[in-house]
């Protein structure tokens, strides 16, 4: 009876601590993301039409939703001029997350 | 006979009782190691985070003067005190910092993020400008033969570039608070299309 219960406990335990595990990689993934998108608008100026659309699919794709680009640069800026990413969603539809990247245009 | 009765019971609430004692020490013993396993992961996972805050941080205050490169072809920043101002700005926007320096919700990152180093290496032929701002934001020049200069983390300076070390507190296990510093050279390359 006692290991029984032990055994189901331990269970509980791992099983919350992959959980934990995938959660973790899950927002560093976010991150990876985020850095390259930043990179590009480093490049352009701006998020260009075809970078959110492919943004938008890659972090649906890596398990994101209800995804917002509030406060990113969308409108094309100087040379020097700061730039910025903002992504704010869901993982598993239950933790907020939010990326933000900062960096200047070398447009 | 009588001595059996009364000895069967006690022997067995006694393998019970071990029974709990070691399954409860090692459900215990498994909490606090995974515990301390997610904590290292959540570490490691900061750790990346701020490499890769650093490094663009870094590329956002190497800002060229794009007058000085199309007269020479030089990579050169010539606005020190602007490029520490963008470095600045894209630190605390990069790791979600307020006015006072400090992480927003501070799970991991405890108290004020300082900026240890901010050096900007001009390179111009085989010579390398050091331009070095402090902690105090006091700033120093020297100067260096290419190849033979290296940033504070090792690596060899080859061309115009930005090093940064930032300083801050990291909150671990059981609420312990380590000091921890990181910091990374990001140089600009011309690359021939």
């Amino acid at each position: 009876m006692a290991a029984c219960i032990c055994i189901l406990m331990l269970t509980v335990l791992l099983t919350a601590y992959m959980d934990s595990v995938r959660l973790i990689d899950e927002k560093a993934d976010m991150g990876q993301i985020a850095r390259k998108y930043i990179l590009r608008m480093e490049s352009s100026g701006m998020l260009t039409e075809a970078d959110r659309a492919e943004l938008c699919a890659e972090l649906a794709a890596a398990g994101a939703t209800e995804v917002s680009l509030e406060g990113s640069t969308l409108e094309r800026t100087g040379y020097g001029e700061p730039i910025a990413l903002c992504i704010r969603g869901k993982l598993r539809g239950i933790y907020v997350f939010e990326e933000k990247r900062v960096s200047t245009a070398k447009f | 006979m009588c001595l059996k009765k009364k000895g069967f019971p006690l022997q067995s609430s006694e393998s019970g009782q071990i029974g709990w004692t070691v399954g409860l020490w090692l459900i215990l013993f498994m909490g606090c190691l995974l515990c301390a396993l997610v904590q290292m992961d959540a570490v490691r996972s900061s750790a990346q985070y701020l490499e890769d805050a650093l490094a663009a941080s870094n590329l956002a205050a190497a800002v060229i003067d794009i007058e000085e490169y199309g007269i020479s072809h030089r990579l050169w920043i010539s606005d020190l005190q602007a490029a520490r101002r963008r470095y600045e700005e894209a630190v605390k926007g990069n790791l979600g910092l307020d006015e006072n320096w400090e992480c927003g919700n501070r799970s991991l990152i405890s108290g004020p993020v300082s900026v240890v180093n901010f050096t900007v290496y001009n390179v111009n032929g085989s010579l390398v400008e050091i331009d070095a701002f402090d902690e105090a934001g006091v700033l120093s020049h020297t100067q260096g033969s290419l190849g033979q200069v290296r940033a504070p983390n090792g690596v060899t300076v080859e061309s115009t570039g930005i090093y940064s070390e930032l300083r801050y507190r990291i909150k671990g296990f059981l609420g312990l608070e380590i000091r921890a510093c990181k910091g990374k050279l990001a140089d600009i390359r011309r690359t021939v299309q």
